[in-house]
């Protein structure tokens, strides 16, 4: 491809947009927390990351729900935008968790050494890591040319954002000082119920018969979405309860 | 058949994963989202009501449960201090006084001027013979209500910021024909 066409290429493209919609955001993120906890670094950084953790899941969310909306209601404007804007929605989760882990680490827990910290702590890190990773790798293979190389690893590894949105929701409960409170709670078990209907709409629509692979990976979301939902609950009574004391 | 059994052997492991690491965490989180320190046999769960997120400037008010492998511990043999340091620096200090009719319930005030990161220090020195304990907690002291609203300017640059965004995409995208003769939204 020539510069010329490659140019034509990207700027006909939607990618470029919410490349340019992520650089937008991260700096008017950066500069909401800044203006508004300017007279004190330690809470600038926290809730700088906070912000950015929530807006990785926000990401995520969008990402995930694309494929089943436009399944289910193909008659939705936008399909192909829509369609083609999915990829670039999945590197922006894995850019804003990024900026999270690394202002969370690096900032506020000043790089300390991970095995120094309290259980409490390397637990909820452990698994923020984990979600990272498969972020992260999603992101890294998201291109035309990591699609032909990996053939049908590449939706095998593409389908780990499954686990990484539960790990990534497991992770926030654990650690996270906001989301075990009712509004958290409630629009992150909410968000996953909805997104659960959807894809089991979807698998109940599709054409070809329901795989078994498809029934455990359904049943195993379901079951995540019930414990972690108790997980959360849980967790918010027992503060409730301590401040209650 | 290979396979088959491949493949099956796969969904049991993914399974048998996915079980294993939803229980861990289920059993071990449940029931406290607090911090557990131990130094030898004693450990303690220190929380600071009601959402662990102390204050600079007001009075953090740090409760602790205490546990040991020895099984016979009772407070009543300690006697027990709260420190809050940075960097080595002892900022604070207060008797951790046990509550009515509790051996192992304590709970301590300490306060700081300033938002930051601290060390919660719980140290016991035994009465009579036995071996004394130092518990450390790593907290993030937050600034209270010191905080600037951004102004309407904040708010205007970033609405035309995201307005300008989305009319040369639609304008770009439209033209560009990438999505041509297929369903782009118009
Ligand atoms: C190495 C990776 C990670 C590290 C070290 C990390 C660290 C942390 C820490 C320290 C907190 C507690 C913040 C607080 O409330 O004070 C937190 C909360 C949170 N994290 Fe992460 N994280 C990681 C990965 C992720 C990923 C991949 C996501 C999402 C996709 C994520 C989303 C969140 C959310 C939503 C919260 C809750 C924030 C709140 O309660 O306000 N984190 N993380």
């Amino acid at each position: 491809m020539s510069m010329r066409s490659t140019a034509r290429h990207w700027l006909g493209g939607i990618r470029l947009y919410i490349a340019a919609g992520i650089i937008l955001l991260t700096y008017q993120l950066w500069q909401w927390n800044a203006i508004t906890y300017k007279d004190n670094s330690e809470l600038l950084a926290s809730h700088l990351h906070e912000s950015f953790g929530w807006v990785a899941l926000m990401w995520l969310t969008a990402a995930l729900a694309i494929g089943p909306a436009y399944r289910l209601f193909p008659k939705l404007p936008g399909k192909l935008v829509m369609r083609d804007a999915r990829r670039m929605l999945g590197i922006g989760a894995a850019w804003f968790a990024s900026l999270h882990a690394g202002v969370a680490y690096i900032v506020s827990f000043q790089a300390a050494n991970p095995l120094s910290l309290a259980t409490y702590y390397q637990k909820g890190m452990l698994l923020g890591a984990i979600a990272l990773i498969i972020l992260l790798s999603m992101a890294f293979t998201s291109f035309d040319g990591a699609m032909r190389t990996m053939g049908p690893w590449w939706f095998k590894l593409h389908r780990l954002i499954y686990a990484g949105a539960v790990i990534a929701i497991w992770h926030a409960m654990s650690i996270g000082v906001h989301a075990t409170g009712i509004p958290a709670l409630v629009s992150v078990i909410g968000t996953s119920i909805v997104l659960f209907v959807l894809h089991i709409q979807v698998a109940l629509r599709q054409e070809k018969p329901i795989t078994e692979m498809q029934v455990l990976a359904l049943c195993l979301v379901g079951i995540a979405i019930i414990v972690l939902s108790n997980y959360g609950f849980q967790l918010h009574l027992d503060q409730y309860a301590r401040g209650a004391r | 058949m290979a396979s088959r059994i491949r493949k099956q052997s796969m969904r049991v492991l993914v399974t048998a994963a996915t079980v294993v690491l939803l229980t861990a965490g289920w059993s071990s989180d449940t029931v406290s989202a607090h911090i557990l320190e131990s130094d030898g046999p004693v450990s303690a769960v220190m929380h600071m009501p009601p959402d662990d997120n102390p204050q600079a400037g007001k009075p953090i008010d740090v409760n602790l449960s205490f546990s040991s492998t020895d099984g016979n511990f009772t407070l009543i043999n300690y006697d027990t201090k709260l420190r809050i340091e940075r960097d080595g620096q002892l900022l604070d200090q207060a008797d951790v006084t046990r509550k009515d009719g509790y051996e192992r319930e304590a709970s301590g005030e300490v306060e700081v001027a300033e938002p930051g990161a601290y060390t919660l220090v719980v140290a016991g020195t035994p009465q009579s013979a036995g071996r004394s304990f130092t518990l450390r907690y790593t907290i993030r002291v937050s600034g209270g209500e010191n905080r600037t609203r951004p102004g309407a300017d904040f708010w205007i640059i970033n609405a035309t910021a995201w307005s300008l965004l989305g009319v040369v995409a639609y304008r770009m995208v439209s033209l560009g024909g990438r999505y041509r003769g297929k369903p782009t939204g118009r």
